[in-house]
């Protein structure tokens, strides 16, 4: 495992500057957004979907704004409807053959397998070249055989080790993914440090376990503690109400934890040309903000969704910034590129898109 | 169209770079005018503005693939409808609060009406539709998990077990039919006191409910019960009806996949009580078609109740015991 990649360290100097990501959007405001479309979703059986989609897209791309720039979301409605109807018939086939003989069901189940990687090739290139900032696109210049790489055969060996190697593996993943971006004539470089996901990840566990021996140490001594039958029932409730609240707090808490350290990670060791990220997610504010999130979404039975989304987009803007070397004025759009991945289009269906 | 005579700030891009230029922005009658680094004017018709999306930047898109960036206002609507753009339905669906509550209200009630009446009836359709192979390789193979995981072979005596199985054969089904199932005897371990009906027409009884039972009618209370379910092809459907919910529930909340599980799981519950229901009235027919009082059914499953002791009584996916019992006939 070669892990170590020795990149320039980032030090101020008078020639940078901090351009803070920040997102613009209101809770109230997307709520109408959300609404409609949810309203001609149900009303068209799911095709509005499509269309919902972009408009969502746009929302959250065009109140993004860097250096007081907002992103633009180009997907097409009908590119999206496309790879909704191949991934809808896809499930029904796969359903169908299961069905029909469990040889089948195997031989469909590797099918979607080796699939994969060409689902997640094509559900980036699609969504990369479907942004843009200033007018300059992004473009996803990894291939369905590295992908493959490193999300198939890098998982392998996290079976092998029976998840031991998982850390490695997410994290040559995304430095794959994060690598392969481009913008404007310049290449993204992203060389997270495996360190810190392994601290991380154990980190996670570490907070699981200590969770789950914490709540049985409380719930056997609260129970046998009670003296008579009927106490030992009620504790017995009373027990499992906070186990179960506990048990959830936990799993907000270790997952925040997680999130936070691992996004930092990634990003922190990011660069795009000269500029570098700076990214401080903190972890107990994200867990406020989920749980209250969690708590909205469940108290409104689920029309709090948009304001939990809106609230997290504008966290996670206000912890990001691009420590620019020089001036943002520099990107130029790839003309070459852009023509010789439009003939890749039309070879490769790549105007659909499979993300979701 | 009326004169716009104020300026507004704005920032011109070439469409090949991210240099910003910033600019100000003149609208008369007939043009667009720019002022500052740069200097030119565009008649409205070869120009598009982007679709106003909550507060968010608009962009007027230039000729050749510039766009100029303004901040969102009233003034460029006037335009857009001048231009190539439009301020469609969903602008104003949006704008108009009243619009936006009965959106909300509508969708509430079309999800309400789709869950209460749609998913049923597709549900039947789809479980009409499904390839008798496919059921009989999950029902064998829902055996195959319960035997590995759930229970053990059964420790009654074979004649017990067979004199059970003859005097079930012997009964009649409400149509006057002889009961089409197989019954399987289970030792319950994991499962406790209890009786499943799978997919194929399998029913699955256990030793600890035939002991529990203080007589063999209220065993074969049970049995009725359980071949309601299959009559109704309850676990068919119910296979079914997951399966639509979680890619229903997909569609609906695609911000927040990780949800859609749960929604799902709490959906069903309802659909899940209904079954019982449907299998109790069933179990009561066939009782008294066999001239047997059904409440020998609701006696066991009081008894069952008192065994267990209470719970979270929304998140069970059996009605209340005493609702049961009620309909029934038993006194309490």
């Amino acid at each position: 495992m070669n892990d170590v990649v020795f990149a320039p360290a980032v030090t101020a100097t008078p020639a940078q500057q901090e351009h803070q990501f920040e997102f613009t959007g209101q809770g109230g405001e997307y709520f109408r957004i959300w609404i409609v479309n949810l309203l001609l979703t149900i009303v068209t059986l799911g095709l509005y979907s499509a269309w919902a989609k972009v408009r969502r897209e746009q929302y959250f791309h065009r109140n993004t704004l860097l250096d007081g720039s907002g992103f633009e979301y180009h997907g097409q409605p009908w590119s999206i409807l496309k790879g909704r109807i191949i991934v809808v018939a896809a499930i029904l086939v796969y359903n169908l053959l299961g069905g029909l003989s469990p040889v089948l069901g195997v031989a469909g189940m590797i099918v979607l397998l080796v699939a994969t990687p060409w689902i997640i090739c094509q559900a980036i290139r699609f969504r990369a070249a479907n942004t843009s900032w200033r007018g300059v696109h992004l473009s996803f210049t990894g291939t369905v055989g590295g992908v493959a790489r490193v999300y198939l055969l890098n998982g392998l060996l996290v079976l092998v080790t029976l998840g031991l190697a998982g850390p490695w593996w997410l994290n040559r993943f995304q430095t794959y993914l994060f690598s392969n971006l481009r913008f404007g004539g310049q290449q993204f470089a992203a060389y997270p440090s495996l360190k810190a996901y392994y601290r991380a990840c154990f980190a996670f566990l570490l907070f699981m376990v200590l969770g789950v021996v914490a709540i049985g140490v409380v719930a056997v001594g609260g129970v046998s503690g009670a003296s008579t039958a009927a106490g030992r029932g009620a504790a017995a409730m009373l027990m499992a109400t906070m186990v179960f609240g506990f048990y959830i707090g936990m799993y907000f808490f270790a997952g925040s934890y997680l999130r936070a350290r691992l996004g930092n990670a990634l990003w922190n060791d990011t660069r795009v040309g000269p500029h570098a990220f700076v990214s401080d997610l903190r972890a107990r504010r994200l867990f406020v903000i989920l749980l209250t999130n969690a708590l909205g979404i469940v108290c409104t039975l689920g029309l709090f969704l948009p304001v939990a989304k809106v609230r997290m987009a504008r966290y996670r803007a206000a912890t990001l910034s691009l420590l620019a070397a020089g001036s943002l004025d520099d990107f130029v759009a790839e003309q070459e590129q852009q023509v010789r991945a439009l003939g890749e289009q039309a070879a490769e269906l790549l105007d659909v898109d499979l993300g979701f | 169209m009326s004169t716009l005579a104020s300026d507004y700030p704005g920032r011109y891009f070439d469409g090949r770079s991210t240099r910003a230029v910033e600019v100000r922005v003149r609208c008369d009658d007939t043009m667009l005018h720019l002022a500052g680094e740069v200097v030119a004017s565009w008649p409205y018709a070869q120009l598009q503005i982007s679709e106003r999306i909550g507060r968010s930047q608009r962009r007027i898109l230039l000729p050749g693939g510039a766009f100029i960036e303004v901040g969102d206002g009233p003034q460029w609507d006037g335009l857009a409808q001048t231009g190539g753009g439009h301020m469609g339905l969903l602008q104003r669906l949006e704008a108009h609060w009243q619009a936006v509550l009965v959106s909300a209200v509508a969708t509430v009630l079309l999800c309400w009406a789709a869950y209460i009446w749609l998913l049923p009836l597709s549900v039947e359709w789809v479980s009409r539709w499904v390839p008798e192979t496919w059921v009989s390789r999950l029902s064998s193979e829902s055996l195959d998990l319960l035997d590995r995981v759930y229970t053990a072979p059964s420790t009654l005596p074979a004649a017990r077990r067979e004199a059970l199985t003859a005097t079930f054969a012997s009964w009649r089904t409400p149509d006057g039919r002889p009961p089409p199932y197989r019954l399987h005897f289970r030792q319950g371990t994991r499962l406790g006191a209890n009786a499943l009906a799978l997919l194929s027409g399998d029913i699955v009884i256990t030793d600890e409910l035939i002991l529990k039972a203080k007589d063999d009618d209220e065993i074969l209370g049970v049995l009725a019960h359980e071949l309601g379910h299959v009559h109704a092809r309850h676990a068919l459907r119910q296979t079914v009806q997951g399966a639509l919910l979680v890619v229903l529930a997909n569609l609906m909340l695609g911000d927040a996949a990780d949800m859609t599980g749960t929604v799902a799981g709490l959906l069903s519950l309802r659909y899940s009580r209904d079954f019982e229901r449907e299998a109790d009235d069933y179990a009561a027919r066939m009782m008294r078609a066999n001239g047997r009082d059904p409440a020998h059914l609701a006696h066991l499953l009081q008894r069952l109740e008192q065994g267990n002791g209470g719970g979270l009584d929304y998140f069970r996916t059996h009605p209340l015991t005493e609702e049961r019992a009620h309909r029934l006939g038993a006194t309490p």
